[in-house]
């Protein structure tokens, strides 16, 4: 359906060049909701934006259904970007228009007739669930009711494909699971095709099929969204599936437990991730027992990743130091996920601006 | 109370005949001159927001010789402008002095002004809802009409007010070299031939017409704002 391959762009600014996209390559299937994950200034919002071209990439192709747009005119250029939808973060709807004007809006232009466009706009609004809004402003409307205004808009020429770049990001908890409900609902009953751009991961736990973790213009992890996540190898995805269960609760509590106890010499804390039937054995006791160390548990928890489970415990593991490498490599062979938290700074959001 | 008014301004009351006719020349001068150089005003400056870095029709060599034109003759003083255009307002209109004389230099005067109003208005339009129109698959000319210009129109009916504004004082400056209007009134006898009241009343006359502009203009501007 969509295909990069290695696309390369890159900006100029008062501090010389940035590479934005450094060859990036992704393949989007029919009906997927596929995420691109990132911390800011990844590149995502170029990737995202160099699939409609609102971003011309620098080298590299652009596939839709297989054909390359990269070097189409603007004309074409147009009639390609009326079957991509695209919302944004700050909505971008019409001040001066009411909520029926906005969704008209791209209607209007192709010069549908009077009684098609209403049809059309009153179904939208149906499908969003706004029909009693049709005649207010956008400056009458929550955050969440504008995202919808900006997705019924984005669907009205019926396009295959819908961008979301950070849709959800401007939004508290519950809009953006209402909004994230409607995409879902979407891609089920449109079989539309849906890539979401966004640096929550909730987002991507909560809908997503297929994710890319972006770092750095680069994709550093890619495929089915419950395996990356219950295996991360980067850095960046440990830190994103880290999120998910609640990292920062388990900081406080060690501070508590320093401050309570005083730092043990040969102490390391460690996350294991749990995935699938392995998560019913006993290999905490087990540990224990075989390696002579002590385990003490400080946070555990169980999160749905594309309806699956995911398990998650944080433990202090203390004692011999060889003991505690040998515990942690039986856990490896066992297949549980092992990663040494303290050696897992998760600031390192990089501050590029782009 | 009609004597105490003659008491009070009696060389107005002896000249109102010629006070109206020069009020209407003044709404002429600045009917006229307000129609050419708003309309180019605007232009212009929809052409400097659009090749400006990022818009529509990027082009910074285009953009930066219209910034410095525009520039250039905005920081010229207007009575220096008219001096200055006389040989070209001649050849234009026939003359360089009354009301046709007044208006080409007057239409030079604002356009540079209004260039830079329409330019401030068109760039409050966020540029995200642009962007969202260009996702659209919409043409950039249409971007223009339906969403630069209808978008910023409170701000550009603001400007359109304090253009006509300036106009009057365009056109009271142009009437102190030989224009016409209420400033060639004011100056010819008020300041000329000391009839203090009629400077008194000219100015309150300017003070009226002002005023009721700004109002009006505020009143339709707030209409469209959502």
């Amino acid at each position: 359906m969509i295909e990069l391959v290695n696309v390369k762009k890159s900006y100029r600014n008062a501090t010389g060049q940035i590479e934005a996209l450094k060859g990036v390559s992704l393949k989007v299937d029919r009906s997927d909701i596929y995420g691109v994950i990132g911390y800011s200034g990844a590149g995502k919002s170029t990737l995202i934006r160099c699939i409609n071209l609102l971003e011309r990439p620098d080298s590299g192709q652009v596939l839709l259904s297989g054909s390359d747009i990269t070097g189409s005119s603007q004309t074409q250029l147009e009639k390609t970007r009326q079957q991509i939808g695209m919302i944004f973060q700050h909505f971008n709807l019409l001040r001066s228009k009411t909520v029926f004007e906005n969704i008209a809006f791209p209607l209007r232009y192709l010069r549908k007739s009077r009684q098609e466009i209403r049809q059309k706009v009153e179904e939208l609004l149906q499908l969003v669930d706004l029909s009693d809004k049709a005649d207010c402003y956008p400056s009458q409307l929550s955050g969440g009711q504008k995202q919808r205004v900006a997705i019924a808009r984005a669907l009205a020429n019926d396009p295959q494909i819908l961008l979301s770049d950070e849709a959800t990001s401007a939004l508290d908890p519950q809009t953006t699971d209402s909004i994230l409900q409607l995409l879902l609902e979407l891609n089920r009953r449109l079989g539309l095709t849906i890539v979401i751009v966004t640096h929550e991961m909730h987002v991507v736990q909560e809908i997503c099929n297929k994710v890319a973790v972006m770092e750095n213009g680069l994709i550093v992890e890619q495929g089915d969204t419950f395996e990356v996540f219950s295996c991360p190898q980067t850095k960046t995805t440990k830190c994103f599936t880290a999120s998910l269960f609640r990292e920062g609760n388990v900081e406080k509590l060690i501070e508590q437990i320093d401050q309570n106890l005083g730092t043990l010499p040969n102490r390391k804390l460690l996350h294991l991730l749990f995935v699938g039937p392995k998560a019913n054995n006993a290999y905490i006791s087990h540990v224990i027992k075989r390696f002579e160390v002590e385990v003490s548990i400080l946070y555990g928890s169980i999160e749905l990743v594309q309806s699956r489970p995911i398990g998650s415990l944080f433990v202090a593991i203390s004692g011999d130091e060889l003991k505690i490498f040998a515990a942690m490599e039986y856990l490896t062979t066992e297949g549980v996920g092992v990663h040494i938290l303290q050696e897992l700074p998760c600031d390192g959001r990089e501050e590029v601006a782009v | 109370m009609k004597e105490f008014l003659i008491k009070l301004f009696p060389n107005v009351y002896e000249m109102f005949g010629d006070l109206l006719d020069s009020i209407w020349q003044t709404f002429v001068m600045v009917g006229i001159a307000g129609i050419f150089g708003i309309t180019i005003g605007t232009l212009l400056g929809i052409a400097l927001v659009a090749s400006a870095k990022g818009g529509l029709y990027e082009n910074d060599l285009f953009n930066s010789i219209l910034g410095k034109i525009v520039n250039t003759i905005r920081s010229i003083p207007f009575v220096i402008l008219i001096a200055l255009m006389v040989s070209l307002t001649r050849f234009l209109v026939g003359t360089s002095i009354g009301v046709r004389g007044a208006i080409v230099p007057m239409i030079a005067g604002i356009i540079p002004l209004v260039t830079r109003m329409t330019e401030q208005a068109l760039l409050e339009v966020d540029p995200g809802v642009m962007e969202a129109a260009r996702s659209m698959g919409i043409s950039r000319a249409y971007i223009i009409v339906h969403i630069l210009l209808q978008e910023s129109l409170p701000g550009l009916l603001r400007s359109l007010v304090t253009s006509f504004i300036s106009l009057i004082g365009l056109s009271a400056m142009a009437g102190s070299v030989g224009g016409g209007g209420i400033g060639n009134f004011a100056i010819r006898y008020g300041y000329s031939r000391y009839m203090n009241d009629i400077t008194v009343v000219t100015v309150l006359l300017l003070l009226l017409i002002v005023n009721i502009v700004q109002s009006v203009g505020n009143r339709a501007a707030q209409r469209l704002t959502h």
